[in-house]
């Protein structure tokens, strides 16, 4: 397994270990509806993408993957919607709107950032004409209705023992 | 064009039966139900075509991945929906049994057709009882997950 691999199962393994530490108890339920809606989002985000040939994942956790599914399975199915929850459950409840921008860039740039450095030094993303600020707007409009759903759907949502 | 219409159908039958048909109290239920089918059955669509049980000739997107987009995303959480809002609940053992077996047979019967009059799905030694009975793990799956969900839903 070449070290790029290993990369992508370590930032999977630290964010799956994340969410299983950092997430108390009681917002579990929380932490599933952010999880699963964002893959809503993502799952037909990254086909499309793909399909367009804007982005490129030339490796991925098995070297079989891509003669399969050629979007990237650790980024959105695991990655980015741990991020998600993450953002909305640390969300600043009380931030009026500069507050809620400088919080929202702050989650997004540091993401794209990462992702710019990783196509830029790796071959786990590659872009085709694709820009880091697509990456940016596209992230914030995910988290931003991610957010908006959790807060319609925390509505009904009570603290339970497990 | 057969596949395309069959999708079509698929997606307005689908919106149709879920925003006519799903109580306003069990909405977000029948939410958390569709978003974990989807992830679910994602999951069990992949592997069924990483092991070589199943090809999907005709797809959304074609050159992004070799599997069905719709059928998992929307038809199999569809039925996952109403599989949970018609779940006899307080009700014996066998109406229960009868209820898993309903919605198993259903998802295959569903999947026998687009097979037989499209190209959408192809089973390759993947016969319909082993269908039957991984539709049967996965609505015990969701069952278990929802009903736990439920328990901090007001």
């Amino acid at each position: 397994m070449n070290f790029e691999r290993w990369m992508l199962l370590g930032f999977l393994v630290l964010s799956i270990t994340a969410i299983f530490k950092l997430v108390p108890k009681e917002k579990a339920r929380d932490a599933c509806v952010l999880f699963l809606f964002l893959q809503m989002i993502s799952w037909p985000a990254g086909l499309f993408v793909v399909e367009m040939g804007w982005i490129e994942y030339p490796t991925q956790l098995l070297s079989i993957s891509n003669q399969y599914n050629r979007t990237s399975f650790a980024f959105e199915f695991c990655i980015f919607p741990i991020v998600a929850v993450f953002f909305s459950l640390y969300y600043p409840k009380k931030a009026k709107f500069k507050g809620a921008i400088i919080y929202y860039l702050a989650f997004t740039g540091f993401f794209t950032f990462c992702e710019v450095i990783l196509e830029k030094y790796t071959t786990l993303v590659e872009y085709h004409g694709w820009k880091w600020y697509w990456t940016l707007s596209s992230v914030i409009v995910s988290l931003f209705l991610n957010h908006k759903y959790y807060l319609w759907f925390k509505k009904r949502l009570v603290k339970v023992e497990g | 064009m057969k596949e395309i219409l069959i999708l079509i159908f698929s997606w307005l039958i689908s919106i149709a039966l879920l925003l006519k048909f799903i109580p306003k109290e069990m909405k977000r239920t029948a939410h958390i139900t569709f978003l974990f089918v989807s992830t679910v059955t994602w999951i069990y669509e992949y592997l069924q075509l990483l092991l070589g049980l199943v090809e999907f000739p005709f797809r959304e997107f074609n050159v992004a991945t070799k599997m069905s987009f719709s059928l998992y995303y929307l038809v199999y959480p569809t039925f996952g929906v109403f599989f949970i809002t018609l779940y006899p609940m307080e009700k014996g053992r066998l109406r229960i049994f009868i209820h898993f077996f309903v919605f198993a047979i259903g998802l295959t019967i569903y999947s026998v057709i687009i097979e037989k009059y499209s190209s959408l799905i192809t089973f390759k030694k993947w016969d319909w009882p082993a269908r039957v009975l991984s539709n049967l793990i996965i609505l015990y799956i969701v069952k278990r997950f929802v009903f736990w969900f439920k328990k901090g839903l007001v």
